[in-house]
């Protein structure tokens, strides 16, 4: 999964995609306004990989998702196995990409047997005749941790983690070549949610297909994934081998979300202290500042290494590390800083700090 | 680390062999069965649980607020002693924003959208003191917002709940749910909508509060890493029932059920990268599905007959760490 992945092909070329969408605001005469959603995102991922996007609510990592898919606008070019959705025929683009989703109640039709739902894909592509699709179906079925006797039921009659397993197995149908899964167990139980992790885990060594993993959860990302990318108000920050990202993050907002992460080392004392209570005190003033100069680094206004050099947006520059894919933070001190240099958390919250 | 207070003082609320029950048609199933527990005065406690393990039902029932299909069919509720389940709902009214509140997880739908902010936080000032003119509430918001960590609560007050973000709504909510300055607080996944950097932030605040007014929390989660941030005694439920109850250091570093040890191993970790999760088999059942007496057996590494046949009872592991398994010894 992870050896070496630059020398295989790429299945998803980003580049340069911007995305706005037009805030009309309250009231009929609020005057119109453009936000940007996605600004200038551009990446690859190789064929076989698992690639995180991590990012909070709102940055624009769904739109991400969503605009691969073909089913949003955006400006600049997204290619799935060397095709663009607008370009080409969309039954073949379906065949090289599906998605999962958070939600397998909405995502599933209640009228349709999980069997007529697996064997959907299949019908719309004429794969096949009846006998061998079924026959699929029932393969797919105790690939993803079910068995036959499932075809025949609806999705009510199963658990949360079945009907996830039910939509896992729906996407792999067309063996697709990229899956996205657009925070595919963060609806789930805690326990449950480690089972499909773990399901994700055995597919992907019996089958050949790349994944974007879109969550808000680091930890999972990591888990789970080879590459990192984090996102932070459409733009991204932070890119790099999941070690390079998890274990030695360079830009500021890749440091902050990981040293937010809730713990079982710390905890927050009575008097306030602790680890995430001095993340906390220390981000809680930079709430105020929420509005960026025109053309800053979209960070700018929560950085604590902010200086006016920054307020000139940088690139996405290499950062020196030992790994074989690329570390690239958009940072003006991602050059300066060796990835190879670990930053404990405590340092993280000082930083935050000094600067209040 | 530091040892979490032992909380030696009375009891607040008092949860006696509480039972809930659901009606659907004619059956009747059970939402929650037979559980007990306690709150002490300005403890914390943690309520952790799967989907359906009855922990949000629980607490609707400390609030009154059962919807009509689910009934408290056995047991008492006492607060300060007195048994909140027999209360008409008249008395209960009585109590929820003064004695009792609660936040959820998602404060824009709690929020009306057409109400400044300043007017829905005095909120509760003028249903339950209605002595209290109105500079004075006026000026007790601004103070309550200004607790909670708002910037320039004036400007805050004049604002509509859609123009902040969530993290400030939560605030908002802190503020109004605590204005009368309740015994005790429900936070039911307070912080499960919010980012990580936000979170952090009401975690810490929600500690502030409770420390300074001794107010109780009953902090509901299905994040053990949450949980363990702020709570000092941990209540695990499973399918209805207390499968384990401890101080929340204890409960994390000696989980003595195998259901929240499976639970713990199931969370990633930064060390679990590339190994396959113990993720605990099987699913949680939903109300309607038959449970056995012990309701984890059938996901039970440890399970014999006897979860089968006879329900266990609870064993004292050590001084405040009770579980409820057929192959624990007592201390």
């Amino acid at each position: 999964m992870s050896e070496m992945n630059s020398e295989k092909g790429e299945i998803l070329e980003v580049s340069h995609v911007n995305n706005y969408y037009e805030d009309t605001g309250l009231g009929i005469f609020a005057k119109r306004q453009k936000r940007q959603v996605l600004s200038d995102v551009s990446f690859t991922i190789h064929t076989d990989e698992f690639f995180g996007l991590v990012g909070e609510s709102g940055c624009g990592k769904s739109t991400l998702g969503n605009a691969i898919l073909g089913q949003l606008p955006f400006e600049g070019t997204i290619r799935v196995g060397g095709m663009e959705y607008s370009k080409s025929d969309r039954r073949k683009f379906t065949e090289k990409v599906q998605a999962v989703f958070q939600d397998p109640m909405s995502a599933l039709n209640p009228r349709m047997t999980i069997g007529s739902t697996m064997r959907e894909p299949l019908r719309a592509h004429n794969i096949g005749t009846r006998e061998e699709q079924i026959r699929a179906v029932n393969d797919m079925l105790e690939k993803v941790g079910l068995d036959a006797s499932y075809a025949d039921r609806y999705p009510r009659e199963l658990s949360g983690g079945q009907r996830q397993r039910v939509c896992i197995g729906a996407a792999l149908m067309l063996q697709p070549e990229l899956i996205i899964a657009d925070e595919a167990v963060s609806a789930l139980d805690v326990s449950v949610g480690a089972q499909i992790l773990n399901l994700f885990h055995e597919i992907d060594a019996g089958a050949d297909f790349a994944m974007l993993f879109i969550s808000h959860n680091l930890n999972v990302v990591y888990y789970l994934c080879d590459r990192i990318a984090v996102m932070y108000r459409g733009t991204i920050v932070e890119i790099g081998s999941a070690e390079d990202v998890y274990h030695h993050p360079v830009h500021p907002y890749t440091k902050l979300l990981l040293a937010a992460i809730p713990d079982f080392t710390s905890r927050i004392e009575d008097d306030g202290t602790g680890t995430l209570a001095d993340i906390a005190k220390a981000n809680a003033q930079f709430e105020v500042r929420n509005e960026d100069p025109e053309g800053a680094c979209c960070f700018y206004h929560r950085c604590p290494y902010a200086n006016s050099e920054c307020l000139k947006r940088p690139s996405l520059t290499a950062v020196p590390t030992t790994d074989s894919e690329e570390h690239r933070a958009a940072c003006r001190l991602a050059a300066e800083q060796p990835s190879a240099q670990v930053d404990e958390k405590g340092s993280v919250a000082e930083a935050f700090q000094s600067t209040c | 680390m530091s040892e979490s207070k032992t909380v030696t003082s009375q009891n607040l609320l008092e949860i006696r062999n509480l039972s809930i029950g659901i009606r659907e048609g004619d059956k009747i199933y059970r939402a929650v069965d037979d559980i007990g527990y306690e709150v002490a005065e300005g403890e914390i406690l943690g309520v952790v649980g799967e989907s359906g393990c009855g922990k949000t039902v629980t607490n609707l029932a400390i609030m009154g607020l059962l919807p009509d299909v689910l009934f408290v069919s056995g047991g008492q509720i006492l607060f300060e002693g007195k048994d909140l389940a027999k209360m008409s709902e008249r008395e209960r009214a009585a109590m929820n924003g003064r004695d009792i509140s609660m936040i959820y997880q998602e404060p824009l739908t709690s929020l009306n959208p057409l109400v400044k902010i300043g007017r829905q936080v005095g909120e509760p000032l003028r249903i339950h003191h209605k002595e209290i003119p109105e500079e004075e509430i006026t000026k007790r918001v601004a103070e309550s917002l200004r607790e909670v960590g708002l910037p320039d609560p004036e400007v805050t007050m004049e604002k509509y709940p859609h123009q902040l973000s969530g993290g400030q709504r939560q605030r908002v909510m802190i503020a109004m749910a605590t204005i009368c300055r309740p015994k005790l607080m429900i936070a039911d996944e307070p912080t499960t909508a919010l980012d990580v950097t936000v979170q952090a932030q009401v975690l810490r605040l929600l500690k502030h509060i409770s420390r300074k007014h001794k107010m109780s929390i009953i902090f509901i989660s299905h994040d053990l890493a949450v949980i363990n941030q702020i709570c000092d005694r941990v209540i695990i439920m499973y399918a209805g029932k207390i499968a384990e109850s401890a101080p929340a250091h204890v409960i994390m570093r000696h989980p003595a059920h195998e259901y929240t040890k499976g639970l713990l191993r199931s969370i990633p970790r930064a060390d679990s990268k590339g190994e396959s999760l113990p993720a605990i088999p099987g699913h949680v059942p939903s109300t309607e599905e038959y449970r056995d007496p012990c309701p984890f057996a059938p996901r039970c590494p440890i399970a014999q007959d006897i979860c089968r046949q006879q329900a266990p009872d609870a064993v004292q592991i050590a001084k405040d760490h009770v579980a409820y398994c057929h192959f624990l010894r007592a201390e």
